[in-house]
């Protein structure tokens, strides 16, 4: 440091903006504020409301558990229980343990065309879970080309609602498994290996431990996810009824609201179970990871490796057949009597459901939850982690965006109806509007992206928002110009991840929507219950591909993004 | 806060305010985060253009004290003044300090010329003033050049010194650095020590330096603030802390030290297995137990037993000393003495030895009898 | 970061745009309640319009069970404004709550009386005015029905034979109209004792109950049922599009429902709902009516249909919808104790 390098004239004093401090401390509490007024009007008071419908008799008397009483002596209702139970546990063992296989395949052997089928595998989840219960039918109903592998049993019923549920919470299951795989420590496999233990004994006592958390913790997401499924056994539940097409059934097909609170209470509980369960393994799963653990890297092993290959290319293969038995239907002119292909049933012309309108509208809902929600949800992650202050508000802010995943779509969309539609509600505005699908699609599908955003902030400095306020520059200028930028691929993720479930979501909306806001997914629900089967799949496929095209833009964008960001991120 | 300010550029003008004008004032802060008290009654006045240090064992409040000087953690009670204003309760943006993290907390998707710029940029300063203020402050680290470099294509070095100027950028009245150097290997370490060094002095920046260091806190600090369980054992000079250790905490915490059980046997005598040996007068309670202190290099041996002495039980050669380890003549205690190189010749120095130890009184200091140590 | 903002402004123009495209106001707009075939719906509105472009209407439709209970469940709070295409006996149930505002169309003299509220009859206004009659019908899939060796039965009794069992689809009259029209005309047809007692043994042949009454033809149209219950006009419109159906016409008598609208008591744009209720009772409306349906409200209009039976006006039963409206909570209630839980969610 030479004298040279000193500056002789630099002017006395920069410049300084009168800096706002009490507007800003001001600022930093309202949008605390409005972020948990946000879950307060778009969560609690809504369950709430929904809680109070149950103990109440038509004209809106508490009559304790008079309804809970009727329900449990009304045996069609309660036989419900057993085969919503039944249908989660069978698809949650069939997904769980293929899953587990396939996520195995993918991390601890050396198949060829891992990439593949992982893109592959996540395509169900672009479609509207009654894409595949569609498709099932076509397969396996009445008219099906595969009919006979289920000898003589019917596609109507538990076996297709297995079936379809499996298709679509198969990608889940194995994004969630592959994460626990790989999370392998090396040196035990190493220590194993140099103390001559057999393959086996390794899986079993380093494999299967390692993963146990992961494991458990992907059964209860799988079941909850089953449990509370309206989509598949609505298309393809038959006479076998769940309690979330029970839910349906009494709110639209009897307007019994208040039997229809009753269902949701009781629908609520399994998957308020399995979330408690599932939080105290993730507190647990934290402490188990060595920081200094070696990630696992499998050797070539041609029989064990061509084994899960073909297995994960028979997913991957029922993964193709099942889409492409929707775009199948929805191109043949009368199925299954003239099998000419077609686009009519591309027009939507003269059917219910709202046509192409309708697809239009989820548009508009998918860009508008994935535009808003992802500020606002990363935001408030942002305000919950990064700031100092109103510790109350932040922690019950954090408890408020982890209970959405606790909450069945159709318990929330009926919840909505309940508050929101109240006479003396100042929100009754918000009934039957655009606002209201978008607010309950962002409340709805909260949490993940949520733990999303925590995990990006957790992982910047600590001290960039202290920097920040040490140069006296307001905490949004941080926030945009560096938080942001830096998390942006998370963002990105959060995006498009709210951007596909509000297009094919359909258990909240379907209460939710109405004249003017009609979506493409409640509209393949309503093609379907028409019976215009084939335009019911038009419109599933739509939805699919318009899915698709989004999560293929988001790839290119992020790849992109990280291209020009790796200047930055890597240029050490 | 305009017209008080010194522009920390021009150290070659006079300065507005002289050396003596308190620059911040801290009374009677107290911080407890529920039921543990991270600052018990911290009180502490720190001049205009002087480098402090808090120096102390990690947990110590330190660090709680830096940001609560910042408004980045808020007192449970008691007041802080920074130039004659109350900043008690002002949030960290309404303060007049610059700082600079442990991790630098530079951001990494800006620029080296972004981050320094970034608190300039939100005061309406034209571009050209930006960029020749960059370019100084560049200058100043020793950085120019680097301008369009991203933070992780630097060293840590470099991204250290980015930050300080990043933190200058705003011409704080206050430099805080919280842990600066730890994040570095040894040899950067010693050489960014004397230049931030350098750099405080010639600016003449109140700066305030958070460490666990006490060979950087020694080397760089005008003061140290020695602090210990949440309250400030010592304020004093380097020379003052080192010499003077006001506790055995302060003692123990800094350099090397020998604690040896005294009885005292009058105002300025104690008893040492048996020994009577002349201190420099205190006040502890005569008859009691005492501890003296007395730093390695103080202690004299000698060849002629007499009086206090010991047995040799272990030498470490430390280049240009040798530390020996001493059994103490009729007493359960050992003793560290460091024997200059030359010096162990002339002594002879072998295991098993007994010496003479001469411990002189005006190097040694007596504490309480169960005061803590480190 | 300038990549950040390229990529976040368009995308909060297109938002932007995307919402304020669908506020867009226009001059009346009524909410209208329809369980209509929503083949239809369009047409309806684009004909209407054609006179009437100044009033926009906005469907809100669903089975006749939904709507009817809909609008029970919205009693204290409407949100229709007008009823139009709705099962009579639903809208004998509304009125019976007081929720129709009575009102005389203009041309309603026009009318067959038997298509208007007899209350017009004693000098009221009516609370409500017919459009036409929508008949029940079974759809039979010939193909299907010869691979199952399921013969084409004739009459309703034929349903319950044997050789039927597992083949037959029928609509819930819990959220279906023409599965009400069903119950009430075998009800009404052989008395309430032998009625159940015949839904009991059809029961037993039953393979589920639709939510809607078009699916169980739509079924048996693709082969998934080789015979659903449904009405007339699905069917003729099923088998005019190719299906191999045959559409059977019971011999025992046809159950049959009149389609019908009426304005909502309290709504807030009287005016706009006056002028649709008088243009559903013009000739013009009748004509578009008999598109789908044989019998029309308006005598001499109708034109005979393709698929339809050219008796088919003596083939309905004399229906009594006064019954079929006051006993419509008891009998479903009964239906729901016996059958429930063969249904379609």
């Amino acid at each position: 440091m030479t004298d040279s390098s000193l500056p002789k004239a630099f002017p006395k004093s920069l410049p300084r903006r009168g800096v706002n401090v009490a507007p800003e401390a001001l600022i930093r509490l309202l949008v605390l504020l409005a972020g948990v007024a946000l879950l307060v009007v778009g969560l609690l008071f809504p369950l709430f409301a929904m809680l109070v419908k149950s103990v109440q008799d038509r004209s809106g008397d508490f009559i304790g558990l008079a309804n809970f009483i009727r329900y449990f002596q009304t045996p069609a209702l309660v036989n419900s229980i057993a085969n919503s139970l039944s249908v989660a546990l069978m698809a949650t063992v069939s997904v769980v343990s293929l899953a587990f296989l396939c996520a195995y395949g993918i991390t601890r052997t050396c198949m060829p065309g891992k990439r593949l089928f992982r893109m592959l595998a996540i395509l169900p989840i672009l479609a509207p879970s009654l894409l595949p219960a569609i498709s099932l039918v076509y397969l396996f109903g009445n008219q099906g080309f595969l009919r006979d592998v289920l000898a003589g049993h019917s596609i109507y019923g538990p076996i297709g609602i297995v079936m379809g549920m499996s298709f679509w919470i198969f990608p889940h299951a194995l994004m969630l498994l592959t994460t626990a795989l790989t999370n392998s420590d090396a040196r035990l496999y190493e220590a194993a290996e140099a103390l001559g233990t057999p393959k086996w004994r390794t899986f079993l006592t380093i494999t299967l431990p390692g993963v146990r958390y992961g494991l458990i913790s992907c059964l209860f997401v799988v079941f909850t996810l089953a449990i509370t499924d309206f989509g598949v056994p609505k298309i393809i539940g038959g006479q076998f009824s769940v309690l979330a097409t029970d839910v349906y059934r009494q709110v639209v097909g009897q307007q019994n609201f208040q039997m229809g609170a009753v269902v949701s209470v009781i629908l609520l509980l399994p998957a308020v179970l399995s979330f408690i369960v599932d939080r105290w393994i993730q507190r647990r799963q934290v402490a188990q990871l060595s920081a200094r653990a070696v990630p696992w890297q499998p050797t070539p092993s041609p029989l064990r490796d061509w084994t899960f290959a073909l297995l994960c290319y028979a997913v991957a293969g029922i993964i193709l057949l099942v889409i492409g038995t929707a775009v199948y239907a929805s191109l043949i002119q009368f199925w299954p009597y003239n099998l000419s292909f077609t686009l009519q049933h591309y027009t939507f012309q003269g059917l219910g459901g709202g046509g192409w309108g309708a697809w239009f509208n989820s548009l508009k809902l998918a860009f508008s939850v994935a535009l808003i929600g992802t500020l606002v949800i990363f935001f408030n992650a942002w305000l919950i982690e990064k700031s100092e202050g109103y510790r109350p508000l932040r922690q019950g802010l954090h408890f408020m965006a982890m209970l959405p995943m606790a909450v069945p779509g159709m318990v929330l969309g009926l919840a909505y109806i309940f508050f929101f539609n109240q006479a003396g509600n100042p929100l009754n505005w918000l009934y039957g509007t655009m606002a209201i699908l978008v607010l309950n699609t962002l409340v709805h599908f909260y949490t993940v992206c949520h733990l999303t955003s925590v995990t990006a902030l957790k992982q910047l400095d600590p001290e960039f928002e202290a920097v920040g306020a040490s140069l006296k520059v307001p905490f949004w200028t941080t926030f945009s110009r560096v938080t942001l930028p830096v998390s942006l691929p998370a963002v990105l993720d959060i995006s498009v991840y709210l951007f596909v479930n509000a297009m094919t979501t359909v258990s909240a909306v379907v209460f939710l929507y109405n004249s003017d806001t009609r979506l493409a997914s409640v509209a393949v629900l309503h093609l379907d219950e028409a019976g215009y089967f084939a335009s019911a799949a038009a419109m599933a496929v739509l939805i699919f591909l318009t899915s698709l095209v989004v999560k293929l833009l988001h790839a290119a964008l992020t790849h992109v993004l990280l291209n020009n960001a790796q200047r930055w991120r890597q240029a050490g | 806060m305009q017209t008080t300010m010194t522009s920390l550029l021009t150290a070659d003008s006079p300065t507005v305010m002289t050396q003596t004008t308190p620059h911040l004032c801290i009374e009677a802060v107290t911080k407890c985060f529920g039921s543990f008290t991270a600052l018990d009654n911290i009180s502490l006045t720190i001049k205009e253009g002087e480098f402090v240090c808090f120096l102390g064992p990690s947990g110590c409040g330190k660090t709680t004290l830096l940001r609560t000087i910042a408004g980045l953690a808020r007192q449970t009670s008691g007041t802080l003044n920074q130039r004659g204003n109350d900043i008690s309760t002002l949030p960290p943006q309404a303060r007049d300090f610059g700082i600079v993290f442990q991790s630098y907390a530079l951001f990494p998707n800006l620029t080296v010329f972004n981050n320094v710029a970034y608190g300039l940029r939100n005061r309406r300063v034209d571009r050209a003033r930006i960029n020749a203020r960059v370019a100084e402050l560049l200058a100043l680290v020793n950085l120019s050049g680097s301008e369009q470099k991203y933070p992780a294509a630097l060293s840590g070095g470099q991204q250290q010194r980015v930050a300080l100027a990043r933190a200058l950028a705003t011409e704080p009245g206050l430099l805080l650095l919280d842990e600066p150097l730890s994040a570095l290997d040894a040899r950067v370490r010693g050489h960014l020590r004397s230049q931030i060094k350098a750099l405080q002095a010639r600016l003449g920046v109140t700066t305030i330096m958070v460490t666990h260091d006490q060979e950087e806190a020694l080397t760089m600090a005008d003061r140290i603030v020695v602090m210990n369980h949440g309250v400030i054992e010592q304020v004093g000079t380097p020379a003052e802390i080192y010499h003077q250790p006001a506790s055995a905490f302060v003692a123990s915490f800094i350099g090397t030290m020998n604690f040896l059980d005294v009885a005292v046997h009058s105002a300025e005598q104690v008893t040492l297995a048996a020994v009577r040996l002349t201190c420099l007068p205190h006040c502890l309670p005569v008859g009691g137990a005492a501890r003296l202190a007395v730093r390695p290099e103080a202690v004299a041996l000698t060849r002629q037993v007499g009086g206090l002495a010991g047995e040799v039980t272990d030498i470490e050669f430390l280049g240009a000393f040798q530390r020996v380890t001493l059994q103490l003549a009729g007493a359960n205690q050992t003793l560290l003495a460091d024997v200059p190189s030359r010096d162990s010749t002339t002594l002879g120095l072998h295991m098993g030895q007994t010496l003479g130890i001469h411990l002189p009184a005006e190097a040694a200091r007596l504490y309480p009898a169960g005061s803590n140590t480190l | 970061m300038p990549t950040f903002h390229r990529f976040v402004q368009p995308t909060l123009v297109a938002g932007a745009v995307a919402l304020a495209l669908s506020s867009a106001a226009h001059a009346t707009e009524l909410t209208v309640y329809t369980a209509v075939e929503s083949d239809d719906l369009q047409k309806y509105a684009e004909r209407f319009n054609a006179a009437h472009p100044d009033i926009t209407i906005n469907w809100v439709r669903d089975s006749t069970g939904v709507i009817t209970a809909r609008l029970l469940a919205e009693k204290n709070n409407p949100q229709a404004d007008v009823i139009w295409g709705l099962a009579a006996t639903s809208l004998l149930v509304l009125e019976e709550e007081d929720m129709l505002a009575r009102y005389a169309p203009e041309g309603v003299d026009n009318l067959d009386a038997k298509f208007v509220d007899p209350a017009y009859q004693d000098g009221e206004d009516p609370a409500w005015v017919g459009m036409d009659a929508w008949v029940a019908a079974i759809c039979y899939n010939t193909i299907e029905g010869e691979r199952h060796g399921v013969p084409m039965p004739a009459s309703w009794e034929d349903l319950t034979q044997p050789e039927y069992a597992g083949h037959v689809i029928m609509p819930n009259p819990n959220s279906s109209g023409t599965g009400y029209l069903d119950v009430a005309s075998w009800l009404q047809l052989w008395g309430e004792e032998q009625g159940w007692e015949y839904m009991d043994r059809l029961h037993n042949n039953i393979a589920r109950y639709t939510h809607s009454g078009s699916a169980p033809c739509s079924l048996a149209a693709t082969g998934e049922a080789v015979i659903g219950v449904s009405f007339a006009f699905r069917a003729a419109r099923l088998k005019s599009q190719g299906a191999p159906i045959e559409v059977v016409f019971p011999e025992e008598g046809l159950g049959w429902d009149m389609e019908a609208a009426a304005i909502v008591e309290g709504t807030n744009k009287l005016d706009a709902a006056q002028t649709l209720m008088d243009w559903i009772v013009s000739r013009e409306a009748n004509e578009l009516y008999n598109e789908g349906y044989a019998v029309v409200a308006y005598p001499g209009v109708a034109q005979p249909i393709e698929n339809y039976p050219s008796d088919i006006t003596d083939r309905m039963i004399d229906a009594d919808f006064q019954w079929a409206a006051v006993n419509r909570e008891r009998v479903l209630a009964e239906w729901q104790r016996r059958y429930d839980g063969k249904t379609e969610q």
